[in-house]
Order: C-alpha cells, then sequence, then structure tokens
C-alpha cells in the first residue's frame, strides 16, 4: 500500500509544490499521474522513490512508514523500487548490459542469476545486438528502453515511471505497455507519470492529477 | 555470441582516485616515518646501551692514607703503605665471595697512568699525587648493587668512595626518552598529513563521482556499500605508496648504519667498515625491519579509516 496522508512539500524558495497532498493506493494498483509541465509531477515521483523527504505528512510506501526510517532500511525499501527517469540517468561508462544488471549486482544476487534475468529482459527488449554498446552509442528510444529494463530486472513492488513512452514508437509503446500490465498482473504497483492524453484514454486505470500543489484523484481524502 | 560482462557498478575509482598523485605523495611520508622511527629506534637501542653499561659499572676509590704520604706526614713513617694493601685486600676477598658480581677488576698503575695521561700530560710516577686504587665492577646483568653488600664494604673500609653511575643513566634515559617523544611527534605529525592527503583525494573523487553515486544510491547501494568501494581503494594505494616509501628508505638506513658504526657495541666496528652493503642488510635489526613493515600496514589503516570517515559523511549531506 502507498499512503500519502497530508504531505506538504516546499524546495528552499518556499514555492509549494505539495499542498495537504492525501491518496491512498493499494498493492498491486495501477495509476497514471499527469499534470502541466513543472506542476511537480516528478518531484512526486522522487518522494515516492524516497530521493526526497516530505517537508511535513506522512509518507507510507510498500506498508512501512517512511518518516522515522533509518538509512539502511530505506536503502533496502529502494530495493524494492524501480524507477524510470525522465532522464533516463544511465550510468555512461557501463556497456548497455551492465546497466540493466545492476539493480540486481547491488541486491548481490548470484550471478547465474544476473545473468538469466538480465538475458531475459534484454532480449525482450529487443537489445541484444547492443548489449556491449555505452549508452551514448544509442538512439534516444533505446535509451529508454534501457533504462526500463534496468527498472523492472529485479522485479520490483513498486514502479514509478516518469514520461517512459515519450520516445517510442507506437509498436514499443503498446508492447511496455503489455509489460506493465503483466506486471501489475504480478501484483506490482505501477505510478507513471505522463502527459500522453491519448495513451490515457487507450489504457483505463486510476487517475491522479497534480496542480499548483493540489493533487486530485477520485479517492483522495 | 559470448559476451564477458565485468561485475561493476559504474564507479570508475581508477579515474575519480587516480594513483599517481596519492601514491608518491603516500611513499614520500612513508619515507620520513621510516627515517624517524629509525632514528628513534637507533637513541633507544643507544640509550638502553650506554644506561645498561652505566649501572652496571661502578667503581670503587680506595684512598690512600694521607698520613702515610710523605708532604702530609714524617719522611720515616713511610712505610705505612702496609694498611693501603690490608684495605683493597679486604675488599677483593669480599668481592670474590660475593654472587652479586659479575666480574672484578683492580686497576694497575699502568692502566691509571694510561687513563690519566690525556689530561695530566705526564708519567703520574714522576708527580707525588695522592691517588686512589681503583676497583671496577662489573654488576651481573640487570642487577644493582645491594645495600647489603655496600654497608659491608663500608665496614671494612669505612673511607672508600663508591662511585655510581645513576646520575648518568638518569641523564641518558631523558636524553632517550626527549628523542623518542619527539619520534612520536613526528610521526604522529607525518600520519596526520598522510591522513589529511588521503581525505582530500577521496574529497575530490567523491565530487567527480557524484552523479554515479547519487543513481547507485537511489538504486538502494547502502553507505557501507559505497564506503568500502572508496575504502578499498584508497587503502591499496596507501598500501603501495607505504611500500615504496618504506623500501626506499632501506639504503638511507643502511647508509646510516654504516656512519654509526664507530658507536656500535662491536669492537671491530672501524674494519666492518670495509664490509659490502649486503653485509650491513644482514645485520639489520630484526624489530626495525618489522617497524618497516608495520609501516605500509598503518598506512593501509589509515587510508581505510580517512576514507570512510570522508564518504560516510558525505553520504548524509547527500541525501
Amino acid at each position: 500500500m502507498i499512503k500519502l496522508d497530508h504531505i506538504n512539500f516546499t524546495y528552499d524558495n518556499h514555492f509549494p509544490i505539495l499542498e495537504n497532498a492525501c491518496f491512498t493506493l493499494p498493492q498491486g494498483a495501477f495509476c497514471w499521474l499527469t499534470g502541466s509541465s513543472g506542476a511537480g509531477k516528478s518531484t512526486l515521483l522522487k518522494m515516492l522513490h524516497l530521493e526526497i523527504k516530505p517537508s511535513s505528512g506522512d509518507l507510507t510506501i510498500l506498508d512501512v512508514n517512511t518518516n522515522k526510517m533509518k538509512r539502511k532500511a530505506r536503502c533496502l525499501l529502494k530495493r524494492k523500487i524501480g524507477i524510470v527517469y525522465q532522464n533516463y540517468k544511465l550510468m555512461p561508462n557501463l556497456t548497455i548490459y551492465d546497466n540493466i544488471a545492476l539493480p540486481l549486482r547491488l541486491q548481490h544476487e548470484e550471478d547465474g542469476t544476473i545473468q538469466k534475468w538480465t538475458n531475459r529482459i534484454v532480449d525482450w527488449m529487443g537489445l541484444k545486438k547492443k548489449q556491449t554498446n555505452l549508452p551514448n552509442n544509442l538512439s534516444g528510444g533505446e535509451q529508454q528502453r534501457v533504462a526500463i529494463a534496468r527498472a523492472i530486472v529485479h522485479r520490483p513492488s513498486l514502479l514509478l515511471a516518469d514520461e517512459p513512452t515519450n520516445a517510442l514508437d507506437e509498436f514499443q509503446v503498446k508492447r511496455l505497455m503489455d509489460l506493465f500490465y503483466d506486471l501489475n498482473e504480478l501484483g506490482c504497483t505501477i505510478i507513471i507519470a505522463t502527459h500522453n492524453e491519448a495513451l490515457i484514454k487507450q489504457y483505463n486505470a486510476f487517475h491522479l492529477h497534480l496542480e499548483q500543489g493540489k493533487l486530485w484523484a477520485e479517492n483522495a481524502c | 555470441m559470448r559476451v564477458n560482462h565485468r561485475n561493476s557498478d559504474g564507479l570508475k575509482l581508477t579515474l575519480a582516485l587516480p594513483g599517481r598523485l596519492l601514491i608518491p605523495l603516500i611513499a614520500a611520508m612513508t619515507f620520513l616515518a621510516a627515517l624517524t622511527l629509525s632514528g628513534a629506534y637507533a637513541s633507544h637501542q643507544l640509550a638502553q646501551r650506554w644506561s645498561k653499561g652505566a649501572t652496571s659499572t661502578l667503581i670503587l676509590q680506595i684512598l690512600p692514607n694521607m698520613e702515610t704520604f710523605p708532604i702530609f706526614n714524617h719522611p720515616g713513617e713511610l712505610t705505612n703503605g702496609n694498611l693501603l694493601q690490608e684495605k683493597i685486600n679486604s675488599v677483593i676477598s669480599v668481592l670474590s665471595s660475593s654472587s652479586e658480581l659479575e666480574s672484578f677488576h683492580h686497576l694497575t698503575p699502568e692502566e691509571i697512568n694510561s687513563l690519566l695521561f690525556p689530561w695530566l700530560h705526564e708519567d703520574i710516577q714522576k708527580l707525588a699525587l695522592p691517588l686512589p686504587e681503583i676497583i671496577e665492577i662489573h654488576l651481573k646483568k640487570g642487577n644493582t648493587l645491594s645495600i647489603k653488600f655496600e654497608e659491608k664494604i663500608k665496614e671494612l673500609v669505612p673511607d672508600i668512595v663508591i662511585e655510581k653511575n645513576n646520575f648518568w643513566e638518569q641523564r641518558l634515559n631523558s636524553l632517550a626518552d626527549s628523542l623518542q617523544t619527539c619520534s612520536l611527534l613526528s610521526l604522529m605529525l607525518v600520519f596526520l598529513i598522510a591522513g589529511s592527503v588521503i581525505a582530500l583525494s577521496t574529497k575530490t573523487g567523491l565530487i567527480q563521482c557524484k552523479q554515479t553515486i547519487e543513481i547507485l544510491h537511489n538504486m538502494g547501494a547502502s553507505d557501507p556499500y559505497i564506503c568500502t568501494r572508496f575504502a578499498k581503494r584508497n587503502a591499496f594505494l596507501a598500501l603501495v605508496g607505504g611500500l615504496i616509501g618504506s623500501l626506499c628508505s632501506l639504503p638511507f638506513i643502511l647508509f646510516f648504519i654504516y656512519i654509526c658504526l664507530p658507536f656500535s657495541s662491536n669492537p671491530n666496528g672501524q674494519q666492518l667498515l670495509e664490509q659490502s652493503w649486503l653485509y650491513f642488510f644482514s645485520i639489520l635489526p630484526y624489530s626495525l625491519l618489522g617497524l618497516l613493515t608495520f609501516l605500509p600496514i598503518c598506512n593501509y589503516v589509515i587510508g581505510w579509516t580517512s576514507t570512510t570517515i570522508i564518504v560516510f559523511y558525505w553520504l548524509r549531506q547527500l541525501s
């Protein structure tokens, strides 16, 4: 379960990004997050990924209250979350394969497991021929696929994606959405921030909208 | 197609923490530390030897009877020297039966003459000086003269002078202590500088790897994991620098041994000056070699500790 209870967040310039935000998502939910540019979608995703702390309010991620969480526990919880950044944030000096395998390595998985899972996702993403390339030698769409592969390779319980389809063609978008739905079927909670209205209409799901610090949702408190 | 994948996390520490900067600096620090340590060791050994010599050697002076001396007495009574001989004999008999002594030696007039000649520039036989009879006593290793023994001798010869070298022992000990304190302070300073250099290098490396560390941290890499990655690299560089510094100091230490040979306990010190370098290496004390080996290990520990502290606090500031 993910629960935001009267969450407020402001950066140093005191401009409120989130004001009294409340919502609850059960485990295994699929959710769209929309809002105009600069509304704070990425900030909310970062908060859900435990990169930033709320200024006030209670934040519960995967049934764990994160307010008084110790650093070690925070690290362990982060390993259960996959994230696709808008700017991908790939390691420039690692090959595609190593980039994708990174979350598994950080979880100290066995080499056999790392190879099996990474090869499977590399194949599925159609990146096998380019697995030894460095990210800078790939197109934007390919880099985005690598970022998605890295986010899901360790089968997270929560997947956060910031505009994961903006560099993909229609065919890739459909495949990706099928993959997300498959993951969701397996119990993974998915939150996707997007501007793509057509996609939202095509794949009907729970919808959160962020505007001027206010979060609107069907089950908001 | 079989692809070999490196077990890497993207932290390019060979670039972020380059050895070409840290190794020479650490080697120079270790070199200084090795020389300081050797100096302290040498001063300690020398002081110990001198101190041992001073405490274990005593001089007994049996004064001649002034009344038997021609200047102070009537010429007819000169034969009264038997009294002095009696005193000497009784002291020697006590010394011979004592179990506290290693050896003793009654100095002959020739020996006294050769001792005093540099000061008097004249044969003592030609000078009418009231010189005492001298007995040099060597106590057993680690022993000091017991009060009982001292009282026994004084009972036999009340005017005997027992010259102890405690004063010199104290002086030598304070000299050795002060030298060792100076060395310890120098060592601490050297280690402090080495630690600061490592810390500075770590900080530079962290700034260079900031983006990568942020990504790793966000993927769930723990603080100890990142600390250990940096600490391993810096400790290794410190160890290599330490080994180079220690090895470079060896020829200099051998040279110091060479120039200090005249102060050595070896009676053939002068002849040893013609020996090969290999010989000097073979006579290097094991404890000193142990200390030189210990220095790179110290560097390793300093490298590991200072890096861990810096990375740990830097990560705390990061998130």
